[in-house]
């Protein structure tokens, strides 16, 4: 019996292939200066709102000193003061 | 295209919302099945939730991991895709949840060859970038709030949100058997077809009262500045951390929600559902 072209295989190929250029689509859209800077503009709404709904002197929540976690992750060396010495000399 | 092109009467004095069936026309009947404002705006929400999603996976990507509390504790984390060297030197993907090891080598942790938590594929950008993840998300933050807003007002004056989506005692009562129903594939035709019945109106609301409002105010307790403005966005969540862990969890809900809604929708008669979420 001759083989029938398997239809659900094209189906399946063609949204694969237009699933790619989605997301090249996206990349290229992703890359472009323009993109960004419209999605940036975004951030001026944001700090204008940040403004109106915020009191100028808002603070940050304070915590206790039973509140400092145990545990400390270093952010690039583990030991500062050793980078800062090394610095200096 | 608007299907009322198609049908001589009534299409300009029709309620917002859910119509009434219409005349017949030629044997077949085109019913307005959604206000035009939920149509543009379930499709703005689309774009919204997969840019809001997988840009969302890029910013999670920076710290694949999650803690409950106020605190991340490194050492224990609720979940964690991490990367990790196998005795051969070879690296695995493993997802960590609650504790329990799962191998994920090429989806999470490990993919295409790079060590990334999500994969390429699900992030945008597709590259590794925090600083433009965070611009797509809280771009399109603004605009999912801005649709949200509009979509809920609308619901409100129209009474669409109380009049389709509030079920009636009638409905909660055949609950069981609407249900019954459902996990055969049975789905109501004829009048009972142009209606949101009884497990689409206790997930739609459910999604729209709770999971959206929850993601965004989870969201919000993210910001340092809303929790310096709203000190009791942290209490609501326990934590900065808990509301991290939170947002995230109901990112999932809402995938799987719409992996149900997409299977329904092909399911239940592919063509007639979209037009009838675009004409």
């Amino acid at each position: 019996m001759p083989e029938t072209p398997s239809v659900d295989r094209r189906k399946f190929l063609a949204g694969a292939a237009g699933a790619a250029a989605f997301l090249g689509g996206c990349d290229r859209l992703a890359q472009s200066d323009t993109t960004k800077n419209v999605l940036a503009s975004a951030e001026t709404l944001t700090r204008n709102v940040q403004h109106l709904i915020s009191p100028e002197r808002v603070l940050a929540p304070e915590y206790t000193e039973a509140d400092l976690s145990r545990y400390f992750k270093p952010n690039g060396t583990a030991d500062p003061c050793q980078g800062l010495r090394r610095l200096d000399t | 295209m608007d299907e009322s092109d198609k049908m001589p009467s009534g299409a300009h004095d029709r309620p917002n919302g859910l119509s009434r069936p219409q005349r017949p026309a030629a044997g077949r009947r085109f019913v307005h099945r959604h206000a035009a404002l939920v149509r543009v705006a379930h499709w703005i929400n689309v774009a919204c939730l997969l840019v809001l999603l997988m840009s969302g996976l890029q910013i999670f990507n920076a710290h694949p991991a999650l803690y409950w509390g106020e605190v991340s504790d490194f050492s224990g984390p609720a979940f964690a895709i991490t990367t990790q060297k196998v005795k051969d030197g070879q690296l695995r993907g493993i997802t960590i949840v609650a504790g329990r090891q799962f191998d994920t080598t090429g989806v999470l942790g490990f993919s295409a060859g790079n060590a990334r938590a999500f994969p390429a594929w699900a992030t945008l950008p597709s590259w590794q970038s925090l600083a433009e993840g965070r611009l797509w998300h809280f771009a399109f933050a603004w605009v999912f709030v801005f649709n949200g807003f509009v979509y809920f007002l609308h619901g409100l004056l129209s009474r669409h949100l109380w009049r389709d989506l509030v079920p009636s005692r009638r409905d909660l009562g055949r609950i069981g058997h609407t249900a019954w129903d459902h996990l055969r594939l049975r789905f109501p035709a004829g009048a009972e077809a142009i209606r949101y019945n009884v497990l689409q109106q206790i997930s739609y609301l459910t999604v729209v009262l709770v999971l959206l409002p929850v993601m965004v105010i989870a969201g919000l307790a993210m910001s340092p500045r809303m929790d310096a403005t709203f000190p009791e966005l942290l209490g609501i969540f326990g934590g900065r951390q808990s509301a991290r862990t939170i947002h995230f969890i109901t990112a999932f809900a809402l995938v799987i929600f719409v992996c149900i809604h997409v299977f329904m929708v092909f399911i239940s008669g592919v063509w007639n559902n979209l037009r009838s979420m675009m004409t």
